[in-house]
C-alpha cells in the first residue's frame, strides 16, 4: 500500500508573521496522496487550503513560513522530503513532478507574451537538452545532404554549438555566442522543436486550431480558454501531481462544465494524481475520489467522497454540508463566525460554533483519529460514541 | 396578480467606436435586446445566465441607473391602464397613437425627468454583487446606511439615527455596529449593510445582483434565509440576478432565462427546472455540479463559448452551440410565444425537442 503513495505531508505547520501577530494558519496537517486519485480539499474562506497546497510546493507567499513537518514526493530517485530540499532542487521538481494551476487564470499568464512563448517557456526549462539533441539531429540530416562548401562550414560550427549545449546547457560563452546575427538560426530550429509539442499539448486540451492559438495574446481569449491553457502549461512536462487551486470559481456553469470534464479525462489518460481545492460541494462529488474537509488550519474530516456524503462524523462537515441551498429545504447555516487565526480558539478550534461542544472540546486540541476503514476524524465527540 | 414592473420591448445598446480618423466605424454592444419582461408585485424573478448575457444590464436599466435605448418601462402603473396600452400597442390609428402616447407620458419611466425619477428611486432599489467595492470605506455604517434618509429627505435629522438602528436590527446587525468602518466587517455583514442600505427607503421592489457570489457557503444560506425573511415582512418583490442556479432554484418564484441579451424561456421554478424547454435551459441545468456522488445524470455539454454581443449570430442567437439547431434557425429569429400555461420560450424547436 505505501507503494502507490506518491505525496505525503506529515505534520505540517506555517506561520505567517505579520504586524497584527502571528497567524497560526496551518496547525499540523497531515494527509497522503494516492497514485491516480483525485483528492478535494474543501472549506471556507481563509480555513488554509491554498497555503497548504502552496507550502506543498515549497511556494507558502510571504511573510510566511513553513515552521514544521515533512513533505515527502515521489520522484525518480524514490521519495523525497522536500523541506531538505534547497531552492535549486525545488526548481527542477517544480513543473516536472508537481505542478499547480490557480484560481485566476488571467493573473497565471502574462500579458505581454504570446500563448505559444509562454507554453514553451514550461517545456524548455525542463527538457532543454531533448530539444538541443532534436535539432542536432536536424543539423546533422542537413549536413548529409549539403553540397555547397560555405554552407556546410556553418552548418559544422552549429554543429559543434549544438553539441556543446548538450553538454553544458548552461554555458554562459554560449549564450552570448548565439547573440550573434548568423548563429540565431540555432535558436529559431529549437524553438520550431518545441513548437510542435506546444500545437499537441493545445490540441489535446480541446482547442481545434492550436496554429491560431499560439499567436494570441492572453486578453484575447475568454476565461474558459486561459483556463486551458494553463492547464496545458502546468501539463506541459507530465506531472505526476498536479494541484489544482479553485480553478473552476470564476468560470460559468457551462464552460466549468467543460473544464471538469477535460480535468477528469486528462487525469485517466496521464494517470497523473490531482490535488482539488474548491469550496463548492458539487464539484467535490462530480470528480473526486477523496476528501479532506479543512477548519481554520486543521483538517477535520478525511474519507472517501461516497462516505463523506453519506455518513459525515464531523459536525462542521455535516453543517457546510446542510448549508448547501436544496429547493423545498429551508435555509441552514453555521452560526458564528470563522476565527481569527491570530487568537484561534482553545482546543478544538470548531468548539465555539459547534452545537455538541463540551468541556474537553474547549482544552484538548483532538487528533485526527481513524474511525473506520480510510475514515478519519478529528473530534472528540465521534470517538466517545 | 397585479403587474409591479412591465418592459415593452427594451433595448440597451452600448456603442463602440473602433478605428481612428480615417477609417472610423460604429458598432453596437445589444447588451439587452428587445426585453419584454412582467414583474408582479411580492413576488421573486431569478434572472440567470451566463456572464456576458446582459443579466446586471437589465436590472440596471430596469431601475433607470441606465438609459435605455429604446423601449418602455412601466413602474406601478394601474393594471387597467397597462392593459390598455396592450392594446393601443397593436393599434395603429392616430387616436391610439395619440392616446398611447398621452399615457408613455404619464407611466413610462423612460420619459421621465430626473427630479420625477428621483421620488421612484426611494420605491426601487439595487444590492450590488460586491460590497467590499459598493460601501464608501471612509465612512461610518450609521453614515452610509443614513444617506438615503438624507437625499431622499424622509427624516428629520434627530429620527434619523433611530431609523438607521431599526433596520440595522432587521439584517441582523446591532448598535455596537454603528460607528465602524466597512473594512472592519466580513464579507457576509458588509453585505447585511448594502440590504440595509437598499431598504431604509422602504422600497417596493429591489434588484439583487448576485448578492450572494462572494460569500462563502455558510454565510450565503444565512443570506438568502435573510432575503426571504425580508421579503415576508416589508412585502418586496425581488429581481435576483444569479449565474448560480441553485440558489435561484431556492428562493425565486418565477425565473427568466437570458442567453445574449434576450430573454429565451420564462416560466415557474418548479416547472423550469422540472421541466425545461429551451435546449439552452437545458444544458445549464444539466452543468450543475450536483453534491450527490451516487448521482450519475445525462450531461449535455455545449460545444465552445458565448458569442461576442457585438455581431450576434442571425436567427436564433444559441443556434451555432445548439445540438439540435435546423435551418430555420439560422435565418429567423424565434419570438417568445406562450407553450404552455404561463411557460414562455423563445426556440422554433420546442415541439421536436421534447
Amino acid at each position: 500500500m505505501e507503494n502507490d503513495i506518491v505525496l505525503k505531508v506529515e505534520d505540517l505547520k506555517v506561520r505567517f508573521y505579520t504586524y497584527e501577530g502571528i497567524v497560526k494558519a496551518i496547525e499540523k496537517v497531515s494527509l497522503f496522496l494516492k497514485e491516480g486519485e483525485i483528492l478535494g480539499v474543501v472549506g471556507e474562506t481563509g480555513c488554509g487550503k491554498s497555503v497548504t497546497a502552496l507550502s506543498v510546493m515549497r511556494l507558502t507567499p510571504h511573510p510566511g513560513r513553513i515552521e514544521d513537518g515533512k513533505i515527502y514526493l515521489k520522484t525518480d530517485d524514490g521519495m523525497v522530503n522536500l523541506m531538505e530540499k534547497d531552492e535549486k532542487y525545488l526548481e527542477k521538481i517544480r513543473g516536472r513532478y508537481i505542478s499547480i494551476i490557480f484560481q485566476e487564470p488571467g493573473a497565471a499568464l502574462d500579458p505581454l507574451y504570446k500563448i505559444g512563448e509562454q507554453i514553451s517557456e514550461a517545456l524548455l526549462i525542463h527538457r532543454k537538452v531533448k530539444y538541443y539533441k532534436d535539432a542536432l539531429r536536424i543539423v546533422e540530416n542537413k549536413l548529409k545532404d549539403e553540397k555547397g562548401s560555405l554552407r556546410k562550414y556553418f552548418l559544422n560550427i552549429e554543429k559543434k554549438i549544438l553539441n556543446e549545449l548538450i553538454k553544458n546547457p548552461n554555458s554562459l560563452f554560449i549564450s552570448i555566442i548565439l547573440k550573434l546575427p548568423l548563429l540565431k538560426r540555432i535558436k529559431k530550429l529549437v524553438e520550431e522543436e518545441v513548437k510542435k509539442d506546444v500545437m499537441v499539448l493545445l490540441k489535446s486540451m480541446g482547442f481545434p486550431d492550436p496554429e491560431r492559438i499560439i499567436n494570441m495574446y492572453p486578453h484575447e481569449l475568454s476565461g474558459g480558454m486561459k483556463q486551458r491553457v494553463v492547464i496545458a502549461m502546468a501539463l506541459a512536462c507530465n506531472p505526476k501531481i498536479m494541484i489544482a487551486d479553485e480553478p473552476t470559481t470564476n468560470l460559468d456553469v457551462t464552460i466549468q462544465a467543460q473544464i471538469l470534464k477535460l480535468i477528469k479525462e486528462l487525469q485517466k489518460r496521464l494517470l497523473s494524481s490531482i490535488i482539488y481545492i474548491t469550496h463548492d460541494f458539487g464539484v467535490v462529488a462530480e470528480v473526486c475520489d477523496r476528501v479532506a474537509v479543512m477548519y481554520a488550519g486543521n483538517i477535520c474530516e478525511l474519507a472517501d467522497v461516497h462516505e463523506i456524503f453519506k455518513n459525515p462524523l464531523h459536525p462542521y462537515t455535516r453543517a457546510l454540508l446542510e448549508s448547501i441551498p436544496r429547493p423545498g429545504k429551508p435555509f441552514k447555516s453555521i452560526p458564528g463566525v470563522i476565527p481569527n487565526l491570530i487568537n484561534p480558539p482553545s482546543g478544538c478550534r470548531f468548539h465555539p460554533r459547534c452545537a455538541y461542544a463540551t468541556e474537553k472540546c474547549r482544552r484538548e486540541v483532538p487528533e485526527l483519529i481513524e474511525v473506520k476503514k480510510n475514515h478519519y476524524v478529528a473530534c472528540h465527540n465521534v470517538v466517545g460514541g | 396578480m397585479r403587474p409591479l414592473i412591465k418592459t415593452y420591448n427594451l433595448k440597451k445598446y452600448y456603442e463602440i467606436i473602433t478605428g481612428g480618423i480615417i477609417k472610423k466605424s460604429k458598432e453596437y454592444v445589444k447588451a439587452v435586446d428587445d426585453v419584454n419582461l412582467t414583474i408582479f408585485k411580492g413576488e421573486c424573478l431569478g434572472l440567470v445566465g451566463e456572464s456576458g448575457c446582459g443579466k446586471t444590464t437589465l436590472g440596471k436599466t430596469i431601475l433607470m441607473l441606465l438609459k435605455p435605448t429604446s423601449g418602455h418601462i412601466f413602474f406601478d402603473a394601474p393594471p387597467e391602464v397597462l392593459d390598455e396600452i396592450d392594446e393601443l400597442m397593436n393599434d395603429d390609428s392616430m387616436e391610439a397613437r395619440e392616446k398611447l402616447r398621452e399615457y408613455l407620458n404619464k407611466y413610462d419611466i423612460t420619459t421621465f425627468k430626473e427630479h420625477k425619477l428621483k421620488n421612484l428611486r426611494r420605491r426601487m432599489q439595487i444590492v450590488f454583487q460586491d460590497p467590499r467595492t459598493s460601501l464608501n470605506p471612509r465612512m461610518f455604517i450609521k453614515d452610509i446606511v443614513a444617506e438615503p434618509l438624507i437625499v431622499h429627505k424622509l427624516a428629520k435629522k434627530s429620527e434619523i439615527e433611530e431609523r438607521v438602528l431599526e433596520i440595522l436590527e432587521m439584517v441582523g446587525l446591532t448598535k455596537m455596529h454603528l460607528r465602524r468602518y466597512p473594512h472592519e466587517f466580513s464579507g457576509g455583514q458588509r453585505q447585511r449593510i448594502a440590504i440595509a442600505r437598499a431598504l431604509i427607503t422602504h422600497p417596493d421592489f429591489v434588484v439583487l445582483d448576485e448578492p450572494t457570489s462572494s460569500v462563502d457557503v455558510s454565510v450565503r444560506a444565512k443570506l438568502l434565509e435573510l432575503f426571504k425573511d425580508l421579503q415576508e415582512k416589508l412585502n418586496l418583490t425581488y429581481l435576483f440576478i444569479s449565474h448560480d442556479l441553485s440558489v435561484v432554484e431556492c428562493i425565486s418564484d418565477r425565473v427568466a432565462v437570458m442567453y445574449l441579451g434576450k430573454v429565451i424561456e420564462l416560466a415557474s421554478t418548479k416547472e423550469l427546472f422540472n421541466n425545461p424547454l429551451h435546449p439552452y435551459t437545458k444544458a445549464l441545468i444539466s452543468a450543475i455540479p450536483v453534491p450527490d456522488p451516487t448521482a450519475r445524470r445525462k450531461r449535455i455539454l455545449l460545444k465552445g463559448e458565448v458569442p461576442s454581443p457585438v455581431n450576434p449570430p442571425l436567427g436564433c442567437r444559441f443556434h451555432p452551440r445548439c445540438p439540435y439547431a435546423k435551418e430555420i434557425c439560422r435565418v429567423k429569429e424565434p419570438e417568445m410565444i406562450e407553450v404552455k400555461n404561463d411557460h414562455y420560450l423563445a426556440c422554433h424547436l420546442w415541439a421536436d425537442v421534447k
